[in-house]
Formats: C-alpha cells, sequence, structure tokens
C-alpha cells in the first residue's frame, strides 16, 4: 500500500489514480470532520468538493514538509469558514436549525461528549482536539492545519481538556445520583 | 487524560456520517475541470517561458553584438601616444618640397585675391539663385531626355 506522500509525488507527476486514490482515502475522513463544523450536511459535502478541487489544483504548492492530511484539512477548513452560513439551503429549502452533527449520532445510553465539545469550545479549540485525538496528528501539524501558532493550538488543547474532563466527571457525578435516587 | 481520550475516541464511533453517493461524482466532475484548466494553465505556462527565453535570447544577442563592437573599436595598446607626436614645427621639411617663394619665416604664401563687388550682395544672392535654377531646369532636361 503506497504511503501518502508517494501518491502525493505521483500525482503531482500526473498520475489522475494516484489524486482519486487520496480521494478515496480521505472522503469520508473528512466528511465526517466537516459535519462537526458545518451547518448542514451539503454544506459538508460542498466543502468537501471544494477542498478536493483546490487541493488538485494547487498540489505542485505542496510543501512535503507537512502531511498531506494536514494540508488538505487546512484546505478544508479554510473553505468552510469562507462558506455562507447555510448557503445552498437557503436558495434550494428553508434554513434547518437541526445539528448535523446530533443527526449523525448513534443513540446510546449517555450524551455523546463531542455533542458537549461542540457546545462549549469554540469551534477551532474543537478542532483541535477532534485533529488531535481523532485524527491523531501531532501537535505542530494542528496548528498548521489550523493555521494558529503552536502556543495558541497548546494553550487551547490545554483548556479544552480541562472543560471537557470537567464535564465528563460532573455526567458521572449525575449519573450516579440518578441512581442512586432511582 | 487517558479516561477522556477513550471517552473521545468511543464517541466518535457513534457518529455515523456517511458521504452521499453523489459526492464522488461530483468531486469527479470537479476533478476533471480543474484537470482542464490546469492543462491551460500549463500551455500558458509554457508559452510564457517561451517568452522569456525569446527575450533573454534577444537581449544577450545585442549584448553580445555590442561586445564585439567596442572590442573592434578599442584603441591598440601599441599606438603611439599623442603626447610623443612631434607638432608640425617640429617636423623637418625638405627644401625641394617649399614653394618658391616660401620665406624662411614659416609663413605660408597665401595667394588672396579681394572680391570685386561691383553690385549690392542681395543683386549677387539673386543672380547666383537664378544662376542655380537654370542649372537645375538643364539637370532635369538631361534627365528627361535619357529617360
Amino acid at each position: 500500500m503506497k504511503t501518502d506522500e508517494q501518491l502525493v509525488e505521483a500525482a503531482q507527476k500526473g498520475s489522475e489514480a494516484a489524486f482519486s486514490e487520496l480521494v478515496l482515502r480521505y472522503r469520508e475522513r473528512l466528511f465526517r470532520f466537516m459535519i462537526t463544523r458545518c451547518r448542514s450536511h451539503a454544506d459538508a459535502e460542498d466543502t468537501i468538493q471544494d477542498a478536493f478541487t483546490n487541493a488538485f489544483r494547487y498540489l505542485h504548492t505542496f510543501n512535503p514538509r507537512w502531511r498531506f492530511s494536514t494540508w488538505l484539512y487546512r484546505i478544508a477548513i479554510r473553505n468552510a469558514v469562507r462558506q455562507p452560513a447555510g448557503a445552498l439551503q437557503q436558495v434550494a429549502e428553508p434554513v434547518d436549525d437541526s445539528d448535523p452533527l446530533q443527526e449523525c449520532i448513534v443513540a446510546g445510553d449517555r450524551e455523546n461528549l463531542w455533542l458537549t465539545a461542540k457546545a462549549i469550545l469554540p469551534p477551532d479549540a474543537f478542532s483541535a482536539m477532534w485533529l488531535h485525538y481523532i485524527e491523531e496528528m501531532p501537535v505542530k501539524e494542528i496548528s498548521h492545519a489550523l493555521d494558529r501558532s503552536l502556543s495558541w493550538t497548546k494553550v487551547t488543547m490545554l483548556r479544552a481538556r480541562r472543560q471537557l474532563t470537567k464535564e465528563m466527571r460532573r455526567e458521572s457525578v449525575e449519573a450516579a445520583g440518578s441512581k442512586s435516587y432511582g | 487524560m487517558d479516561e477522556l481520550k477513550n471517552r473521545l475516541k468511543s464517541d466518535a464511533e457513534r457518529i455515523r456520517a456517511g458521504t452521499s453517493p453523489e459526492l464522488q461524482l461530483r468531486i469527479d466532475a470537479s476533478l476533471a475541470s480543474a484537470r482542464g484548466v490546469s492543462t491551460m494553465a500549463v500551455r500558458d505556462q509554457q508559452i510564457a517561458h517561451w517568452h522569456t527565453l525569446w527575450w533573454v535570447r534577444a537581449v544577450s544577442g545585442l549584448g553580445a553584438a555590442a561586445l564585439i563592437v567596442l572590442i573592434l573599436n578599442r584603441p591598440s595598446v601599441d599606438e603611439t601616444p599623442i603626447d610623443s607626436v612631434p607638432t608640425n614645427a617640429q617636423i623637418p621639411v625638405h627644401e625641394s618640397t617649399l614653394p618658391d617663394d616660401w620665406n624662411t619665416e614659416g609663413q605660408f604664401p597665401w595667394r588672396v585675391e579681394s572680391a570685386d563687388l561691383t553690385r549690392s550682395l542681395e543683386q549677387e544672392l539673386i543672380d547666383l539663385q537664378s544662376d542655380l535654377d537654370k542649372a537645375r531646369r538643364n539637370v532635369e532636361g538631361d534627365v528627361k531626355f535619357a529617360f
């Protein structure tokens, strides 16, 4: 199996198959991430489409110093920020206030912590946590993807971890309380 | 912190988000369009590159020509310096080349004749112009005759 770097190199030399392989590799992962940042499924799909198109168009500017995933996420985040809120929905159908992340969550016995995180954290802090824990990106790569300084990323992630740990403990205390009362 | 990590990972697995079947078609269409743009961009880049090369070649050629002209017109190193050239007075003159009425004081015997102006200068000018016109008419007549 070829690495991302090998595929990027082949795509830079003109291999369409190599870039298609990269699209297949990152399409679903990127969509799952963009669902957390966009206002609807349609917006998330538009953002991904633009991200892959821009990545293909500017592939010659890709700096191998960073991972391909970092570069791709950076492009996608920029697209998401530039995209007007619910732009397509306003044209096609009435604005839907439902959270696309909430719609994708499988019901369980406890509340999904990512939903809590989305409610209490700023968007970039949420993204930093997602990229670190789900995409397993190093902090340096996260700071590059978010176009933030390294120190900002470290401090933001530390604060976000504290907030989420606090929420998690509060939730477990409440659960324990309800059990004892129940 | 490990507890948080495990919780975040397990909760992320509960997020079931899938793209629509149309998305891949849309991405493929966008990429096909971008490929066309990229091909045109490469062609434009090649044309720009060719233009740049043309300018570089032209400037290099002109520079080389100017350099050759400068080298050819450069004064010879062996040329005698101006200071060492003898002045006119220092050049010995053979006796036989001098005119008969050459005096020894070194003055050239100018043969000067004073002009006898019988009429005003204005009239002389008019006469000269008339002579010139006459000569021009003769030449024109000769030309017409010849061709």
